[in-house]
């Protein structure tokens, strides 16, 4: 069974993220980037497959600029076979990732597609249904736990009110969720060897996909900071605060 | 309690300023690893200079032993009040005020009761960097820092706290404040007073705020954890590494498996970097103001030729800002893991960086030999040669603090005796407070011991500053 897994380039979770003084944008310049911690777990999670003989190919696809490819270094690393960097400089929406991923899923045909629910850049939360609905396949989305059987798998999600589990067909889309599992370190032997795995280049004008943008950022503001809280005298105050001022009671 | 006025104090200070009640005066009673625990007549936590000031003039009338506090996490004892009950403990957490950051000149001036870690956080706000980080940097003290001359993680490449203190004020034990906050690179005049404080823990003046330099903030860092056979190859290691990333290098930490067993039995969610159990680990920080992916790239090209010729077993390299901080846990985790695991005796020697092979085998075989219920352990800077070596006994090994006692003393007598062979220190960075009062004349020039005494009855004439501390009581 062959398995395609996306990785995206992001800022660093442990990064404190500036927005650009003229507001067009957040300050990219010398941050640093890592892979998108979603789909760092789908990296962890394709490799335990292959581990437990489930999976016998991994490829890693990107989509991104030229450094995307150390992010694609990485999944190799972590344990995936091969690469493919689909290269642009543009911002990519989900849709046209979506529309991406959908050609190089044509072209590989693979039996499971496993991606983070979402990446921590834009929180977006929609490539993964998008692709499902593009190739009318069954999806499983905030991964908790999954089971590969014959032909299908067995997927059990985290949703509002607990774990749903839900059999699917394959082939099939997975997005992964937190508590999937824990990714591990990259270690130094499987580094070395990643260098000599093969990763291909490509580019959506190759693959015949429009990326242009649908959606226009007019602004980007920082949140505004938390409010400082008051000292009430007593019990008594604080019923009146609350009825009064915050309007809870 | 209530019936102890302080001989008039409290009419001087305001009432928030003295805690007196035994629940109250707990925290600061005892050192945080539990083998001290002395008592005072209050724990007194002014809000300002002029109130430190006041304190010390009413102590020096009073004859009253002061014992300043920073964040109580010392290790050697420096902070704990003795157990005549005397004294008072002087905290000065409430002085935690940053005054002011100067990104021009590169630095900063801040009061004594900072936390460490705000004073990192306020660096980094200004795009700098304070270097000095250590495992207790959440609590610990500027004030304590600069009175212990602290060195951490990074001295390496920064230096130990002496290096980073550009100027200080404090308040002598007659309540005289002294101003000496001066933001100078260079400034030859007279004796160096300012080096004479750091590092002098509490016993000649209270450190009210600190003028500390900063340093620009590399734009890029990379970490990893390496399993390693031995400490001999962990020094070839270190070698190639200097070679290799000349100046990058900020911090060179080793570990042995022994240590790193009780970290990980400590802590379910930890988990060992590296694929297996190795008889030592290395812990490597490298940052530079170049470009990350070159960094890791230059990391990985030097780890990489170690792998091949047999100087490192295994490496994981961190991938993300993540996986760094859970790198660096492991190491930080270590004097926690420690306390949990029984009664320890932990040493904080140096000896040249050479020597530290050797000094390791001699070390191990000589606890080995006095003492076979020990383990021992080891974890430390192999850069600075400051290698901490811990015996840890069984948990019942002992009957009471006093058999502990005179066991640690004669554990600290038998590698302090190795120490010797090998031209080391008994105190790299931990300072000498009370734990090592007792050994520092055996391993002090007599001359030099006579002119730290003298130096003690010029600033201290009344001796009610840190009495016992750092020069046993004449």
């Amino acid at each position: 069974m062959k398995l395609l897994v996306c990785v995206k380039r992001v800022v660093d979770f442990n990064v404190k993220i500036r927005v650009k003084p003229d507001g067009s944008g957040v300050e990219l310049a010398n941050i640093k980037m890592s892979m998108n911690p979603f789909d760092e777990i789908a990296v962890e999670e394709a490799v335990r497959l292959k581990e437990q003989g489930k999976v016998t190919e991994i490829v890693a696809v990107s989509i991104g600029p030229q450094q995307a490819g150390e992010t694609i270094r990485t999944a190799l690393a972590m344990g995936a076979d091969r690469g493919i960097l689909v290269k642009t400089d543009a911002t990519v929406e989900p849709l046209a990732v979506a529309k991406i991923l959908a050609k190089v899923v044509e072209q590989e045909k693979p039996d499971l597609v496993i991606m983070g629910k979402q990446a921590i850049d834009d929180d977006a939360n929609q490539t993964g249904q998008m692709l499902a609905a593009l190739l009318g396949w069954p999806q499983g989305t905030f991964a908790f736990k999954v089971a590969v059987g014959e032909g299908s798998i067995d997927v059990t999600r985290e949703v509002d009110g607990g774990l749903q589990t839900v059999g699917l067909k394959l082939p099939a889309i997975v997005t992964t969720d937190l508590r999937l599992n824990e990714p591990r370190y990259a270690s130094l032997p499987n580094i070395m060897k990643a260098k000599k795995k093969p990763l291909d280049e490509t580019s959506p004008e190759t693959l015949g996909i429009d990326v242009s943008p649908r959606l226009k950022v007019i602004k980007t503001v920082e949140p505004g900071g938390r409010k400082a809280g008051v000292k009430v005298g007593s019990v008594a105050e604080l019923v009146q605060k609350l009825k009064v001022e915050a309007g809870v009671l | 309690m209530a019936a102890d006025k302080l001989d008039g104090l409290a009419g001087v200070l305001d009432s928030s300023v003295i805690l007196t009640t035994d629940e109250d005066m707990a925290p600061y009673l005892a050192d945080w690893r539990g083998r001290y625990a002395g008592r005072a007549r209050a724990v007194l936590r002014p809000h300002s200079v002029g109130e430190v000031s006041a304190i010390l003039r009413w102590a020096s009338a009073t004859l009253t032993p002061v014992f300043p506090q920073g964040g109580n996490t010392g290790l050697v004892g420096g902070a704990t009040p003795d157990e005549r009950g005397t004294g008072v403990v002087l905290e000065l957490g409430r002085l935690n005020r940053i005054q002011d950051i100067d990104t021009a000149g590169n630095t900063l001036v801040v009061e004594a009761g900072a936390i460490l870690a705000n004073v990192q956080q306020a660096a980094a706000d200004a795009g700098r960097l304070f270097p000095m980080s250590l495992g207790s940097e959440g609590s610990c003290q500027i004030g304590g820092i600069i009175a212990t001359n602290a060195g951490g993680i990074h001295v390496i490449r920064y230096g130990t706290t002496r290096e980073l203190v550009l100027g200080l004020d404090y308040v002598l034990a007659d309540g005289t404040i002294v101003h000496g906050l001066k933001r100078l690179a260079k400034n030859n005049t007279g004796y160096d007073l300012r080096n004479l404080l750091i590092g002098s823990e509490g016993t000649l003046a209270v450190i009210t705020a600190a003028a500390l330099k900063l340093f620009p903030r590399p734009a890029a860092s990379a970490s990893a954890c390496c399993a390693v056979a031995s400490p001999q190859k962990a020094v070839d290691l270190l070698s190639l590494l200097r070679e290799r990333l000349v100046g990058r290098i900020s911090s060179f930490e080793l570990m042995c498996d022994g240590e790193m067993g009780l970290v990980l039995a400590g802590d379910a969610s930890l988990r060992l970097p590296v694929a297996a159990r190795a008889p030592w680990y290395v812990f490597i920080e490298v940052a530079d103001s170049g470009g990350e992916s070159v960094l890791v790239e230059a990391l990985t090209a030097v780890l990489g030729r170690c792998l091949e010729d047999g100087t490192i077993l295994d490496a994981a390299i961190a991938q993300n800002e993540a996986q760094a901080k859970a790198i660096w846990h492991l190491r930080f985790a270590v004097s926690e893991a420690n306390r949990r695991a029984g009664p320890n005796v932990s040493h904080d020697t140096s000896v040249a960086t050479a020597d530290v092979p050797a000094f390791l085998a001699a070390v191990s075989a000589a606890l080995k030999d006095r003492f076979p219920p020990a383990r021992p352990l080891f974890v430390g800077h192999v850069g600075d040669g400051n290698i901490h070596v811990v015996a840890l006994f069984p948990r019942d090994g002992f009957q009471g603090p006093a058999a502990f006692e005179a066991t640690a003393s004669a554990v600290n007598d038998c590698v302090f005796a190795v120490v010797q062979r090998f031209n080391g220190s008994i105190s790299a960075e931990h300072g000498i407070g009370r734990s090592l009062a007792g050994h520092l004349p055996g391993h002090t020039d007599p001359a030099a011991y006579r002119l730290m005494r003298g130096i003690k009855q010029l600033y201290d004439p009344l001796g009610i500053l840190n009495p016992g501390k750092v020069l046993s009581r004449a």
